[in-house]
């Protein structure tokens, strides 16, 4: 049987990538320190210069960014994901999974989910900063959290492999990245609401994929807080449903173009 | 039929052909050399043998699969030993055995006493829990070597395997490819640009340019030097030679400041040299042909000139035509 085969291979390259990821505890410990400095810097300090205006009356800014910084942090976490490609071809270990008889198309979903699951270790770890910033979500909002969380690193992971498929070292990918993230990250509607910003941004905040994830984690995670409709309205940008068709249809694309870059890759 | 055939396989990477049409077969449990200077084509070959290079021209056959049209077939029943290491140095030997097992679907019934066996065969059993990165580089081989035999591949692919290893290690290393090769009964395939190594070897073939120059037993190649080989360094390197030539019929070459030749009777020919050469002869030096000798007398020079000529040259469009990424070209 080809497709038994293939997936006891695939649940290996997983397993790997999540063993590593337990042995190796500074990455979620240094993955951590950003967000942290982040909730500090912005929650703590914004927080008096937006005063209590507007939504704010009623929502906490350090309440605000939150999800953002989950969105953010899944985001580099998974397409750095990716560069673990690029290093087991620089070590070589990649050579011994190209030459398996194991097709390119197990590889790259292995190396999604492994993405994905990288993503949920780090946002349970996350998630105990919740009840600092006065967020309790219940058993219900988490889990609903955990499935918008792995359907975003879907779509980064994927967009990892992708790049990974088509870049040759780890420091072209460490240039790309920078390049790349900081645009996402500050046009994603993470640290300021979207509402209120003036037209261009906002044009260019609806083309960003991250946006509407951060959208839906608030969605997700504002369900059992007290807000009144203008507040609700002024905050999230699209529904929730609205949200999780985007972010779902970008996943699908992004895990075509990459599994179909991974299999041409040479 | 053959284990491995090969017919006609030609690689080229844009203008430069660095496989140039090679043919050969190798029969079940022979133990076979490619040798040749770094650059002649051997871990061009290998990677198309392997399934990892698509042949410009040609086809080949290992255990009857065509590695054109049946890759999967033929990577299930090979292993294979690359230059660079491939084990991932973050996990225990265990654990890249296990992984090994997992993707070439080794039942795991099988698994735990196969991999106590090949752990047995490279001793590095007492090693198995420890992290590949605190191997030594011989006992990182070795691993290799183990787990590409875990899945009873027909036929072992090494290339350049003792490459960068110190002296003893090589010479333990071949006695476990020996040993594995006898017990397993498998066909080994490996390249090596050592020669002294290719004497392990039970046929060779020389490549040299993308060609193959010669290919016969080791014995046998040495027979094609005309006897034995005699090198004397004088105080007119270029007057001696002249003198050999025309007084013993001898055809005499000068380098690296001696001058070397074959005779069917080196003793006889050396009491000659002494008899009739007028420049002071300095030193002189009689043996039995090596395989180097069968180098020089092949291709008109020494393996390791060759390297530093067209290796180098070759070598940097082979990274520039490279098939795939990772395919580093290292020297010790």
């Amino acid at each position: 049987m080809r497709l038994r085969k293939e997936v006891r291979a695939g649940w290996s390259l997983f397993r790997r990538d999540m063993l590593k990821l337990f042995r190796e505890r500074a990455r979620i410990i240094s993955a951590l320190i950003q967000p942290i400095i982040f909730l500090g810097i912005f929650g703590l300090g914004l927080k008096d210069v937006l005063g209590g205006a507007g939504p704010f009356q009623e929502l906490d800014y350090i309440q605000y960014i939150f999800p953002g910084i989950i969105g953010v942090n899944v985001l580099g976490l998974t397409i750095t994901n990716g560069v673990t490609i690029v290093a087991d071809r620089e070590f070589g270990f990649l050579r011994e999974v190209l030459v398996a008889p194991v097709s390119r198309l197990t590889i790259a979903i292995a190396k999604v989910c492994a993405g994905v699951g990288t993503a949920l270790v780090q946002v349970s770890i996350l998630m105990l900063l919740a009840p600092f910033v006065g967020l309790t979500p219940s058993i219900g909002v988490l889990v609903m959290l955990f499935f918008a969380v792995a359907l975003l690193a879907t779509a980064t992971s994927a967009l990892g492999v992708l790049i990974a498929s088509r870049i040759r070292s780890v420091e072209s990918f460490q240039y790309m990245f920078q390049f790349m993230i900081f645009p996402l990250f500050f046009l994603s509607g993470a640290f300021f609401v979207l509402s209120t910003v003036p037209a261009w941004i906002k044009f260019v905040a609806n083309l960003n994929p991250l946006t509407y994830a951060i959208d839906l984690f608030r969605h997700i995670l504002y369900s059992d807080i007290e807000l009144n409709e203008a507040s609700r309205s002024l905050l999230l940008v699209n529904s929730a449903g609205q949200d999780v068709v985007i972010i779902a249809v970008i996943s699908g694309v992004l895990l075509a173009a990459s599994a179909f870059s991974f299999s041409r890759m040479e | 039929m053959a284990m491995i055939d090969v017919d006609g396989l030609v690689r080229r990477f844009g203008k430069f052909e660095a496989v140039r049409g090679v043919s050969f077969q190798i029969e079940e449990g022979e133990l076979f050399g490619f040798l040749g200077p770094n650059g002649a084509g051997k871990t061009t070959t290998i990677n198309m043998l392997v399934t990892m290079l698509r042949p410009t021209e040609g086809e080949a056959h290992v255990d009857g699969h065509s590695v054109r049209t049946e890759a999967r077939r033929v990577r299930e029943s090979i292993g294979i030993v690359f230059q660079e290491p491939t084990v991932d140095e973050a996990l225990t030997g265990w654990e890249n055995l296990k992984i090994h097992a997992d993707i070439y679907d080794i039942p795991m019934a099988t698994f735990r006493d196969r991999a106590e066996e090949v752990l047995r065969m490279v001793e590095l059993q007492e090693w198995r829990n420890k992290l590949v990165r605190n191997y030594s580089g011989g006992m990182k081989r070795r691993l290799e070597i183990a787990r590409g035999m875990l899945h009873y591949p027909r036929v072992l692919f090494l290339d350049e395997p003792t490459l960068g290893l110190d002296p003893q290690s090589r010479v333990a290393l071949w006695d476990y490819i020996r040993e594995i090769q006898s017990r397993e009964r498998i066909t080994v395939f490996l390249t090596t640009h050592y020669m002294a190594e290719a004497e392990y070897c039970d046929r060779i073939a020389v490549i040299d340019n993308g060609e193959i120059v010669a290919l016969d037993t080791p014995e046998r190649l040495k027979k094609l030097v005309g006897g034995d080989v005699i090198t004397i360094r004088t105080a007119d390197n270029e007057t001696a030679a002249k003198e050999l030539f025309y007084d013993l019929q001898v055809e005499p070459e000068i380098e690296d400041g001696v001058v070397r030749f074959e005779a069917p009777n080196g003793a006889q020919a050396l009491a000659q040299v002494f008899r009739t050469l007028t420049p002071e002869i300095l030193s002189v030096d009689l043996h039995k042909p090596s395989l180097e000798d069968v180098f020089i007398h092949l291709t008109g020079r020494a393996i390791r000139d060759s390297e530093a000529t067209e290796g180098e040259k070759l070598r940097s469009q082979m990274r520039e035509g490279s098939a795939f990424g990772g395919m580093r070209m290292r020297r010790p």
